[in-house]
Formats: structure tokens, C-alpha cells, sequence
């Protein structure tokens, strides 16, 4: 009797250690997919910022080149921060993107009277500051939950 | 009046850019004058497609719906009962709603 009580009682035990054990496995694992979807991002958000500059600054630059570069790293962007959005308890970063947009694709973007220079410095440090405060909203987010 | 439906990218252009006319020949002012103002004026609904252009800048947008109250005089509440926007991109339909709001507003404030 005492022997079938000590089986059941391992039994559940180790049952417990299974799902245990699952659940930190399915832990880590989404941890490093979100981890791997933020550095995307962020590499997207760099590219996205490299690009506008070159638009924006850069007077030997090929505007149509960095023009299609701008509308694709927006949609990759937009791409990684709508997963991020979607996830259960994931967060939101689409208003903080959407200023992004507006800046970038904003006043003289696409215009053919476009002229890169000096006089669009202001612009791109705006641009800059707001992908940090982007990023940094996103990191504390993934600090807060997964750390 | 009927419904109509246009797909930008293939009635108007793959590659739709710049806020005024003067900024080149695809503007989302031209946009504005040359199709979604007479669509609207002549159809009871009109949707708007924004799929398979290489993308929207938000002069464009904002030139082309937010134009249709700053320049064209039309209500929000008029244009949210005639006009569907449908793309695959959240962004542009986001984009869009906020430019009409705006404009809306600033329109109050300066009556």
C-alpha cells in the first residue's frame, strides 16, 4: 500500500516537473523570437534611417533609389511592428512608427522640387531621436516582461 | 448613383508621389481633382484601393483626402459615409482616417 502511495505520489511529481519543464522550454523560445523580432526591427528602423539620410542629406545620392528603399524598409517596418502588436500581451509601437512615417514621407518627400542638403539636418535628427525613443520603448517592454 | 471602386495603382499610378501638382505628374493633389473628388460627387459609394503600388507617402495621403476638406469643402461625416478605403497595409488606412480628422478639426477651428 505504503509503495502504490510513494508511486503515485513520484508519479505527480514528475508529472509537474514535465509541465515544468515544458513551460520554460516554450518560454525561452518565445523570448528568443521576440528578441529576434526586436533586432529586426531595429535593423529595419537603421536601414529605414540610413536610406532618409542619404534622401535627405546626401546631394550625390540616387533619390529614386533611396525613394524605393524608404517605401520598402516602411513596409518591412510595419511588417515586424504588427507582429510585435498581434502577440498575446504584445505591445504597441504603431503610433510611435506612424511619427516616423510622417516625418520621412512628409513635406518635400517624393517632390520633384526635392534638393538634399544641410537644410534638411534638422529633419533627420528628429527622425533619429524618435526611432530611439521607438526602440527604447520597445526594449523596456521585452525588459519588463522577460527579464 | 452607383458605387465605384478605384484601384490607384492601376488607374492612376503604380508609383503615386508628392503632395501638389508642381511636385510631379502622379500628386495625390491631381489624384484628388482628377478622380476621388468626381467619384465622389457622382456615386452614392466610392472605395478606394491602395494595393500593388510601390507605396504612399504621407503628402500624398494627406494632399489627396485631407484635401477633400481643406480644399474641397466636403464633412468628415459626409466623406465616412461615402468613402471606403481598403488596403492590405494598416498604415495607409490609419494615415488616411487621421488626416481626415485633421483637417476636419482645423476647419472647425477656423470657422
Amino acid at each position: 500500500m505504503d509503495s502504490c502511495i510513494f508511486a503515485g505520489i513520484t508519479s505527480v511529481i514528475a508529472l509537474f516537473a514535465l509541465i515544468y519543464n515544458n513551460r520554460q522550454a516554450n518560454y525561452r523560445e518565445t523570448r528568443k523570437e521576440i528578441r529576434a523580432k526586436l533586432d529586426q526591427l531595429n535593423a529595419a528602423l537603421t536601414t529605414l534611417l540610413d536610406s532618409s539620410k542619404k534622401y535627405y542629406l546626401d546631394k550625390d545620392a540616387s533619390l529614386i533609389i533611396e525613394n524605393v528603399k524608404i517605401h520598402e524598409t516602411i513596409n518591412t517596418c510595419e511588417r515586424f511592428i504588427e507582429e510585435l502588436a498581434n502577440l498575446n500581451d504584445g505591445i504597441s509601437l504603431k503610433s510611435d512608427f506612424y511619427i516616423v512615417y510622417d516625418m520621412i514621407t512628409g513635406g518635400s518627400f517624393e517632390s520633384k522640387t526635392h534638393k538634399p542638403g544641410d537644410h534638411n539636418s534638422i529633419l533627420c535628427k528628429k527622425v533619429s531621436i524618435q526611432k530611439e525613443s521607438l526602440i527604447a520603448k520597445a526594449e523596456d517592454w521585452f525588459n519588463k516582461k522577460y527579464r | 448613383m452607383s458605387n465605384k471602386t478605384i484601384y490607384i495603382a492601376k488607374e492612376y499610378s503604380e508609383t503615386p508621389a508628392g503632395r501638389y501638382k508642381t511636385d510631379g505628374n502622379f500628386s495625390g493633389e491631381r489624384f484628388r481633382e482628377e478622380f476621388l473628388y468626381p467619384a465622389l460627387k457622382e456615386n452614392q459609394l466610392v472605395e478606394v484601393n491602395l494595393d500593388e503600388a510601390l507605396g504612399y507617402g504621407s503628402s500624398f495621403l494627406e494632399e489627396a483626402f485631407g484635401g477633400l476638406i481643406r480644399v474641397d469643402g466636403l464633412q468628415l461625416t459626409e466623406i465616412e459615409d461615402k468613402l471606403k478605403v481598403t488596403s492590405s497595409r494598416p498604415l495607409y488606412k490609419n494615415r488616411i482616417l487621421k488626416y481626415l480628422k485633421d483637417a476636419q478639426l482645423e476647419k472647425n477651428k477656423s470657422n
